[in-house]
């Protein structure tokens, strides 16, 4: 797969919940290794959006791909190509941190998952809590947990709903770096739903703005930056391209 | 394969962690234990007052003494009192490790990242299935061990083979039973979002299951029900209600139909063979079957239905 390839391609993509539209005819591609930032305001159908990428919720009408695989129709093949850090993520607080990303790995088809649990929690610069149990663990490390355990089963694409949500400073800087970290050295291709600017101009390489379950922008952020070099910040080129 | 293992191995871990768990199981071998000195005093006491009639109708110069009562019952009847116990306690546990089995994951939110794996509906539920059944093969066979345990260390008690076969049937019959609440309890663990309501209705199906249709069925009071002696002995109310109530009814009547064959196993051990109270109570071991298959069915179904981002995320 060249990197202009699309790893994930969504066509006319709608998603009702009872009378509300959440999605509406959306199209979207993103390529191999980018870190595709998805902005918009709450209830914008962002996570609805990611529900159905990664599987959890089928679409009312409308496809859509992972590296070729339909997320409805061939559900389980996309499943062993994903990693998915929900927002607000939680374990089960009576094992330990150890216990966890070996029951995550092992479901995910990882055998003898111990080697892989210690280079992870290396790779995210997590050692030492693998005894520890959930429960006694802070939101900033459970957001590590979470992506260790998105990540043990080293998948193609990664998703991520709102990562930085409820996290300290420190806890967004490890975990913005652990993002960029993730998308050098293994080549994970990263799906990141976000409502904060100042993540995405530190992080992203594509940006997309839904509004009201439509895809309103979507380009490349230097592109973004250039297009609109009258704005002083990203903040006011979010509210240039929502109205 | 291995992964319903993992899943298995993960959810009997993490009830063994929790502390409701073990305070229902040691209400159940502490009721298992009062079962068998409760039977054992019963015993105890008839036979203490026979002995004392023999005694005192020798001292009179009567010769023709009727046997001692106890011994007509067999070595099992010690046991009665835990159908009771296995009946009760044991299905409301049973219903409340199924229900822990999936509510757990919905309350720690865990739901999103199960689903987002590469494990199939089958496997989630076969996995969450077997972990519940170890977990009650477990308590069954605390309660058979406390059973054999205290007939060794009692007096008045020998055990034959048959009775020892009587009692492993009967463990082995209690054990689909509680499988059955467990996967009633499993079942609105996974239909229903509401945690209290996911208990409530199980609750309400154990009650139904326990009291309504057996009283129904029968005709017979609700105390007369609970009284492993009493029961099959008391006199049914005789009426046009209770006899359609009891032709339409009595195929969903599994409590019913438990206490019946459990009391056939172990009260009558002189009266009838044990391959005869198999034979005669096929019809209810088949009722079980289907309703466990069935229940299980439904859990499958629903664990597929459970559009797990309709529920759990909205934005």
């Amino acid at each position: 797969m060249n990197k202009t390839q699309n790893i994930i391609s969504i066509s006319n993509l709608t998603h009702i919940y009872k009378n509300k539209k959440a999605l509406d005819d959306l199209n979207l591609e993103i390529s191999k290794n980018e870190i595709f930032g998805f902005l918009g305001h709450n209830g914008a159908g962002k996570t609805t959006t990611i529900s159905i990428l990664t599987t959890l919720l089928k679409p009312t009408s409308g496809n859509a791909k992972i590296c070729g695989f339909d997320v409805v129709k061939d559900s389980m093949e996309v499943k062993k190509l994903i990693g998915y850090l929900p927002e607000n993520v939680k374990f089960y607080d009576n094992l330990t941190a150890y216990e966890n990303l070996e029951y995550f790995a092992k479901i995910s088809g990882i055998k003898n998952p111990k080697e892989k649990i210690f280079d992870i929690l290396k790779f995210i610069d997590f050692e030492g809590i693998e005894n520890k149990k959930i429960g006694e663990f802070s939101k900033g490390m459970h957001q590590r947990i979470g992506i260790a355990q998105a990540i043990i089963h080293e998948p193609q694409v990664l998703f991520l709903d709102e990562p930085t949500s409820g996290l300290d400073p420190m806890g967004i800087k490890k975990l913005r770096e652990i993002i960029i970290k993730l998308n050098k050295e293994k080549q994970m291709t990263i799906f990141m739903n976000t409502h904060l600017l100042s993540e995405v101009a530190k992080v992203c390489t594509t940006i997309g703005v839904l509004n009201s379950g439509k895809l309103i922008y979507k380009n490349s952020l230097k592109e973004t930056l250039k297009r609109f070099n009258n704005e002083n910040s990203l903040e006011e080129i979010y509210f240039n391209i929502e109205q | 394969m291995n992964k319903i293992f993992y899943i298995a191995k993960e959810e009997i871990k993490i009830l063994f962690r929790e502390k409701i768990f073990f305070t229902l199981l040691g209400v159940f071998v502490v009721m298992s234990l009062i079962s068998s000195f409760l039977g054992f005093m019963a015993t105890n006491t008839t036979t203490s007052i026979y002995n004392s009639s023999v005694k005192f109708l020798i001292q009179k110069g009567i010769n023709n003494i009727p046997p001692n009562p106890m011994l007509s019952f067999g070595a099992l009847t010690d046991f009665r009192n835990i159908i009771i116990y296995m009946f009760l306690i044991g299905a409301l546990l049973a219903v409340v490790i199924g229900h822990r089995s999936f509510i757990r994951e919905r309350k720690s939110g865990v739901l999103p990242i199960l689903f987002s794996r590469p494990i199939s509906s089958n496997t989630l539920f076969f996995g969450k299935a077997l972990g519940i059944g170890i977990t009650i093969f477990s308590i069954i066979l605390s309660a058979f061990l406390i059973g054999i345990l205290s007939s060794l260390l009692l007096p008045y008690r020998h055990l034959l083979f048959d009775d020892i076969l009587r009692l492993i049937i009967f463990y082995i019959f209690s054990f689909f039973y509680l499988l059955f609440f467990g996967f009633v309890g499993l079942l609105f663990a996974i239909k229903t979002k509401s945690e209290s309501l996911a208990l409530f209705i199980p609750i309400c199906i154990w009650v139904g299951i326990s009291f309504v249709l057996p009283e129904i069925i029968s005709g017979q009071n609700p105390t007369a029900l609970l009284n492993p002696i009493a029961m099959g002995q008391v006199q049914v109310q005789n009426s046009v209600f209770f006899s359609l109530m009891q032709t339409y009814l009595q195929p969903f009547s599994i409590g019913g139909q438990y206490t019946s064959f459990a009391l056939q196993l172990i009260n009558n051990t002189s009266q009838t063979s044990l391959i005869n109270v198999i034979l005669n109570n096929l019809s209810n071991i088949t009722t079980l079957f289907i309703s466990i298959i069935g229940t299980s069915t439904l859990c499958i179904y629903s664990i597929n239905k459970n559009n797990i981002g309709k529920d759990e995320i909205y934005e």
